[in-house]
């Protein structure tokens, strides 16, 4: 039996007296498009620094493809590429040289390496710069360009944090296509986003977190009724959210 | 003028408030507090020693003394004046060009007036606040020589604040002029490489002036001649000359200080009122042209190296002027300390055996400085882009023996190249030749290995500049670590030292013990540190947490 793409068991992390994440448990289906959503300071940024080596766990574990992040590091990140909040990359670099820089540190197969480059390079309208200092890029530009080295790298597992912050239109439209392509294509996409309209495009279960625990988490049609028949994502995000705050 | 005011006081409040969180650490760790607080102490406590032994030693020349401690108080002057040009200077182009609250600023109803009058404080504090670890014991030992009266503490004091505000003014208008004429980054470049060649070029005059003759006992006539050989710029337009001339005042009998602290006031509203009038006009224009100044292209020279962490590494060095600027200045240093070694006056065939000894220290103390700026920094150095390699399937030992190779080829070279230069112009017995060269190998291979653990135990991610990570707590634990290390090493080379220089004096080789053991204690004191340093930096990285 192929094992789950991200498998994430009692996962809990505190940063010193703080309960950051409490006994988190999500498992994502293959080909999915899982969405974690939750109100500012829930926990969805540490759950993913979590799920990608960022940070440690205090207690519990993260699979991936079933392999044990903490046990195989190495192994482990090698499935997934990683899109963060920030866009930090290297700046004192070109956007080329980037797309390079990864190929190599992921050991990407030389043959034809060159026109894959100029192929990312262009599908994200990054090329008429590409020998830019990566300095002078916009918020968007960046973001796109590390867009552009996961569709390079090609990975089994896709984990973003609110990857849609600081692109425009054109962009975001551009980007949620890929996504949907790539999942039609068996690829697995875990993504956190306050844009409730991007998790209803986009997303085919969504895990709702809130203070650091894990209030709900199924199908569109499954979250429906555990908000007792709201409509809209926002209304059931809303219904959940504050549930869960007066208990 | 009241919307001004409101503004600068308001910009002062925003600078302090950021200035207070950047020492947040020391309220919640009161012991790294008492360790910092010590160590400035401990410099000033020395510093202080060392300025009363000189005045006193001036004083001392009969007739002369006195004029000879305002000749010597102008060159401190002359020489702070010199300095703080020079970091006022590098430091408006920060706090005006480069600022990251700028862009804040202008959004905000802030009235550019109040901040370019914030801007001046700001500069002027961080350009000048090293310098009163000089002035303070400066105006302590003299006070104490010459019994000064208790209100020339507080004139100094408001003098010294006068003087420093006169220099960041005019480095500032100068800095905002220059902005408009060329580009800020490239004339902050230009301005760094020549500052600290023309430094370097100076230094080297004053040694071949040959100093060290004139500081010898009973060669206070000699120290006499020297001090006239500066032609000190007696010009009243320098606020140098008004600062010794205060100070002159507090103990030469009819001097009065008050003509001299009024000019030093003056100056200072003169040359704030020019920056004020240049700032208004020309500051936000030279802000809105550095920042469409950022485009750099850099076309592919062949394909990517095998090692893209060493290549992304090296290419970002020689790109970003903050990086290889400093190792212009250590460039500098080393130039420095050859010329010193071969201005050594060394007459007696004793001396040379103990300045090759010392010299070993000293190499140490060298390298421990270059192993915390960059063995020490390089896991920081990769601040916020550090997400890239953490979540990438490198393998993290690999990654710290990387990091650790970076710096410990180059740094093994400095080291080499100091121990065979000086021991090529000290001509020490061959024994004391090899030891030597052995040991600074050695030092090397530790030393890098201490900085690359250690600054894998204290990561600094979030600094805003090398300087932060440097002055970090893990900073000042690496060089108070390498301190002792340098010590003991010391002492073990010292026991073998002390019996084969006496066996030199004899003729017959040292007893036998006092070669094995301190050779014993000085292959396990390295072999020790670097393995515990390579463990637990290791274990460190593994652990590491990007909290950023």
């Amino acid at each position: 039996m192929t094992p789950s793409p991200v498998k994430l068991i009692g996962l809990t992390k505190k940063f010193g007296d703080f309960t950051a994440l409490s006994s988190l448990d999500i498992e994502v289906e293959k080909g999915e498009i899982t969405g974690l959503l939750g109100p500012n300071g829930a926990g969805k940024t540490t759950t993913i620094k979590l799920m990608t080596g960022l940070l440690k766990p205090t207690s519990g574990r993260v699979l991936i493809a079933g392999i044990d992040i903490a046990d195989n590091p190495v192994e482990a990140k090698k499935k997934f590429a990683l899109v963060p909040d920030a866009p930090f990359i290297y700046g004192k670099l070109t956007a080329w040289e980037f797309m390079f820089f990864i190929a190599r540190l992921y050991n990407l197969s030389k043959d034809g390496l060159e026109d894959r480059v100029v192929e990312q390079l262009r599908t994200f309208n990054i090329y008429e710069v590409a020998h830019d200092l990566i300095d002078s890029f916009s918020h968007g530009m960046k973001q796109r360009l590390i867009l552009a080295t996961v569709m390079l790298r090609d990975p089994e597992i896709i984990i973003l944090d609110e990857p849609m912050v600081g692109l425009d239109p054109e962009a975001s439209r551009m980007v949620k296509n890929i996504f949907k392509e790539l999942s039609e294509r068996g690829k697995n996409i875990f993504l956190s986003t306050h844009t409730l309209s991007d998790a209803t495009e986009l997303c085919s279960k969504i895990a709702i977190i809130s203070s650091g625990r894990l209030i709900a988490h199924g199908s569109y049609s499954e979250l429906e009724k555990i908000s007792g028949g709201e409509k809209s994502l926002e209304d059931i995000y809303l219904k959940i959210t504050r549930d869960a705050g007066a208990s | 003028m009241r919307e001004r005011l409101k503004s600068f006081f308001l910009y002062l409040a925003f600078w302090l408030t950021r200035l207070r969180q950047s020492f947040s650490i020391f309220k919640k760790n009161k012991g790294k507090f008492a360790v910092s607080i010590s160590l400035a102490f401990l410099f000033m406590a020395l510093a202080g020693g060392g300025i009363f032994q000189v005045i006193r030693y001036v004083k001392e020349v009969p007739i002369v003394g006195n004029s000879l401690v305002i000749r010597l108080t102008g060159i401190i002057f002359i020489t702070i004046l010199l300095l703080l040009t020079y970091s006022s200077v590098i430091t408006a182009f920060s706090t005006l060009f480069f600022a990251e609250d700028n862009e804040f600023i202008f959004v905000s109803p802030f009235h550019p007036g109040g901040v370019i009058l914030g801007k001046l404080i700001q500069t002027s504090f961080y350009a000048s606040w090293m310098s009163l670890l000089v002035l303070f014991p400066f105006i302590v030992a003299m006070g104490y020589i010459y019994k000064f009266p208790i209100y020339s503490y507080g004139v100094f004091t408001l003098a010294t604040i006068f003087f420093f505000l006169t220099v960041a003014a005019a480095s500032m208008s100068g800095v905002t002029l220059l902005v408009r004429i060329f580009p800020a980054r490239k004339m902050r470049d230009f301005l760094i490489v020549g500052l600290v060649i023309g430094g370097t070029l100076l230094y080297i005059f004053f040694r071949i002036l040959n100093i060290e003759q004139v500081l010898r006992p009973g060669q206070q006539i000699l120290a006499a001649g020297y001090l006239s050989l500066f032609a000190l710029p007696k010009t009243p337009y320098l606020p140098s000359y008004w600062m010794t001339k205060l100070v002159a005042s507090f103990f030469s009998p009819g001097a009065g200080w008050m003509m001299s602290f009024f000019m030093l006031f003056l100056f200072a509203l003169v040359f704030s009122a020019v920056y004020y009038f240049i700032a208004i006009k020309y500051f936000y224009d030279g802000w809105e042209k550095v920042k469409s100044q950022e485009r750099k292209r850099y076309l592919p020279k062949g394909s990517f190296p095998r090692n893209p962490v060493l290549a992304k590494d090296f290419r970002t060095f020689v790109r970003d002027t903050g990086q290889w600027t400093q190792a212009l200045i250590i460039l500098a240093l080393i130039v420095i300390y050859i010329v010193n070694i071969y201005k050594m006056p060394l007459d007696v065939p004793y001396l040379h055996y103990l300045v090759a000894y010392l010299n070993i220290g000293m190499i140490g103390f060298v390298l421990s400085s270059v192993g915390l700026r960059f063995t020490f920094s390089s896991i920081s150095l990769e601040g916020r882009c550090f997400w890239i390699l953490l979540s990438s399937p490198l393998n993290l030992r690999k990654l710290f023996r990387l990091k650790f190779m970076e710096n410990f080829v180059p740094m093994e070279i400095l080291g080499l190249t100091l121990v065979l230069g000086s021991n090529y112009i000290l001509k020490p017995p061959l024994a004391l030749n090899i030891v030597s060269t052995l040991v600074v190998a050695f030092m090397g291979l530790t030393l890098s290995l201490m900085g690359a653990s250690m600054g894998c135990i204290y990561p600094r991610f979030d600094a805003a500049a090398p300087t932060e990570i440097e002055t970090s707590w893990g900073g000042v634990l690496y060089m108070l670590a390498s301190f002792f290390y340098i010590l003991f090493l010391l002492i073990a080379i010292a026991v073998w030292a002390r019996a084969d220089f006496l066996s030199i004096v004899r003729g017959y080789g040292p007893d036998k013990v006092f070669v094995f053991i301190p050779a014993l204690v000085i292959i396990v004191l390295n072999v020790s540190v670097a393995l515990i340093s390579y463990k637990r930096g290791i274990r460190a990285l593994e652990e590491i947490e990007f909290q950023v």
